[in-house]
């Protein structure tokens, strides 16, 4: 979810393609994606992609000697077109765990093969293995709020108390409505299914002190530049953000967490498919989960990984500071809702 | 013979990259669930967010044609009337930004209006406090007029240098005053660059999707991008393909509907 830019990143971004490991050293090690030359990886982009192929891609070209080729940002679209026509590019991508959870069947591979014993058992689905986890916080910048200092949800509603604009994700899954439930009183464990019109008219209360972003890279730039004193914030884009200006703090109490997953598009054949489901295998091992957190300040899927060391990731993390914090956003609910979520969503924002 | 082979390259791209790709998306518009059926038309006459969004673009494309024009009509006239040298100059500030990349104005855009930005700090040192231009579709039409300048000033430009000036001197012979010679001389003959110019700023308008993406808000977002999120997002692509579809229509009819009030081979230089 870090880097996912939506429509807009087609024009720009999806060019870079990295290649990992040597060209034709590694022979060695075969396994079940022996005679695949290379997989293609999808994933976001930015920094938390960089990430993935370094903890993720290097291990599996080492020990398969199967080249990863990566590209982005995942485009849902994209993925349709590509299983439709029988033409698939992309062998392994990072994906919103309630879009894995609706495609299941009919874009997706199932992946009930894949090992998951050591990782989190109420994330991800049949098609979609937890591969790292986001959390929705809300991020303040310290240095608006000299006095009091925000710390819930209900405090994001009170214009009064504290002023400032809202950095808000202009996308119906993006956490508003869970935050804004939280915020009128709903509790945590009762949350889904979401009351959608409750959450709305909480969110109306404050609509014209909503800055509404698209991109994480907008989030970053509306709370470094305090063009939005507090927001809806992604985890790696606050660290990102406090990263240049210290000031920016998350609230963990009554944060929000999704695990995305990984997925592999329909239609691959034996050896492509034996292959992509290597790489997974190998991205949710304990190794390559543990170089990716200390990249990076997502959390892990793999139980087994510990927090990580460096101050600011770990006041960032999920598993650090956030440990114990976080509600789990109900992938199924938003499977099943996204449609009806999504209208209501933008009959409120854009109408 | 010969005419249609110098052709073909151009043809086969037009319809191997153009005319498939629209026609399936179109074809699509038509089939829910595989099943061929008027539903995503039907579905999208009872949305109001469609109609509400679709009513918006039009008359941000309408605004933004008409400041266009106003803005591009003295600056093409007085390209007419300067010397070659200075001509070329006025022809240069109009190209560099068209060389430009449109992200890299845009983002030059997004710094110039928004809060902190000088444009803002310079209305508050004249008394304006509290003006806000970044997200609102005051700000998104600043950006759009910039882009499209050039799309108005050039035919413009073209058609002012063909007026013949020596028909205004007739006319002050003939008793009519600088205005009034403008008036029912000048500006009639001027009406088909102006009515070219528009015809172009309007329908890429129409289309903007990066420009309002990044300077406006959902609370002014256009129809592309409402299209995009059918397309990309839900891949509800009956619904993306239907609202292309009504979109593409009603330009036709417009552009359409204008031309009667303008000679269109004219315009584009046909049978004169």
């Amino acid at each position: 979810m870090q880097g996912r830019i939506r429509g807009m990143a087609t024009v720009g971004l999806a060019s870079a393609l990295v290649l990992t490991g040597c060209a034709s050293g590694g022979s060695g090690g075969g396994g079940d994606a022996e005679g695949v030359e290379s997989i293609t990886f999808v994933s976001w982009g930015g920094g938390f992609q960089d990430a993935q192929i370094e903890a993720f891609a290097k291990p599996f070209t080492e020990a398969t000697g199967t080249k990863v080729r990566s590209d982005g940002p995942t485009d849902y679209a994209k993925i349709k077109a590509q299983v439709e026509t029988g033409n698939i590019d992309w062998d392994v991508v990072t994906a919103e765990p309630f879009w894995a959870e609706a495609e299941c069947g009919t874009l997706l591979e199932s992946l009930t093969d894949i090992d998951r014993g050591q990782l989190v058992e109420s994330a991800g689905s049949d098609c979609g293995v937890p591969v790292s986890s986001t959390a929705y916080v809300l991020g303040y910048n310290a240095d608006a709020y000299k006095g009091d200092k925000p710390s819930s949800w209900a405090d994001f509603f009170d214009t009064k108390k504290f002023p400032g604009k809202r950095a808000v994700w202009n996308y119906a899954p993006g956490a508003a409505l869970e935050a804004a439930l939280l915020a009128d009183g709903v509790p945590a464990d009762e949350l889904y299914p979401l009351d959608i019109e409750r959450a709305i008219a909480k969110l109306d209360t404050i609509r014209d002190d909503i800055a509404f972003f698209d991109t994480g890279a907008q989030l970053t730039q509306m709370l470094e530049s305090g063009e939005a004193t507090m927001g809806v914030t992604w985890n790696g884009r606050g660290y990102d953000a406090a990263l240049n200006n210290a000031a920016i703090t998350p609230v963990w109490d009554q944060s929000l967490i999704l695990f995305d997953v990984l997925s592999v598009p329909k239609g691959l054949d034996e050896k492509e498919l034996a292959a992509a489901k290597e790489f997974i295998q190998t991205a949710v091992s304990e190794p390559a989960q543990e170089t990716f957190v200390d990249l990076w300040p997502s959390g892990s899927s793999n139980t087994t990984v510990p927090a990580p060391e460096d101050k600011l990731k770990f006041a960032w993390s999920p598993d650090g500071a956030g440990k114990g914090t976080s509600t789990l956003i109900s992938s199924s609910w938003w499977a099943e809702n996204y449609d009806a979520a999504s209208d209501a969503w933008t009959a409120w924002a854009a109408g | 013979m010969r005419g249609l082979a110098l052709l073909a390259p151009l043809l086969v791209l037009l319809i191997l990259c153009f005319v498939v790709p629209v026609a399936e998306i179109i074809r699509r518009s038509f089939v829910v669930d595989s099943e061929f059926g008027l539903e995503a038309y039907s579905a999208l006459l009872g949305n109001e967010v469609f109609w509400t969004i679709l009513g918006r673009t039009f008359g941000v494309a309408i605004v933004t044609t008409l400041v266009c024009a106003l803005l591009a009509y003295p600056y093409a006239y007085l390209m007419t009337v300067v010397s070659p040298r200075t001509r070329n100059l006025m022809m240069l500030i109009v190209m560099i930004p068209f060389w430009t990349s449109l992200m890299v104005r845009t983002y030059s855009w997004l710094v110039l209006l928004q809060d902190s930005g000088p444009i803002v700090g310079f209305l508050r040192g004249i008394g304006f406090e509290g003006v806000t231009l970044i997200r609102t579709t005051t700000g998104v039409m600043i950006g759009m007029v910039q882009i499209l300048l050039p799309f108005m000033v050039l035919p413009l430009y073209n058609s002012l240098a063909g007026i013949d000036r020596r028909l205004l001197g007739a006319a002050s012979v003939l008793g009519a005053r600088p205005f009034r010679a403008f008036r029912r001389v000048y500006l009639p003959l001027s009406l088909p660059g102006v009515f070219a110019g528009s015809v172009l700023v309007f329908i890429l308008s129409l289309g903007f999707y990066i420009t309002p993406a990044i300077l406006g808000s959902p609370k002014n977002s256009l129809i592309s991008q409402l299209i995009v999120e059918r397309i990309s997002d839900r891949l509800d692509w009956s619904s993306g393909g239907a609202m292309s579809l009504i979109l593409f229509l009603l330009t036709i009819v417009i552009v359409g509907l204008s031309s009667r009030f303008v000679n269109l081979s004219k315009v584009y230089g046909g049978a004169a």
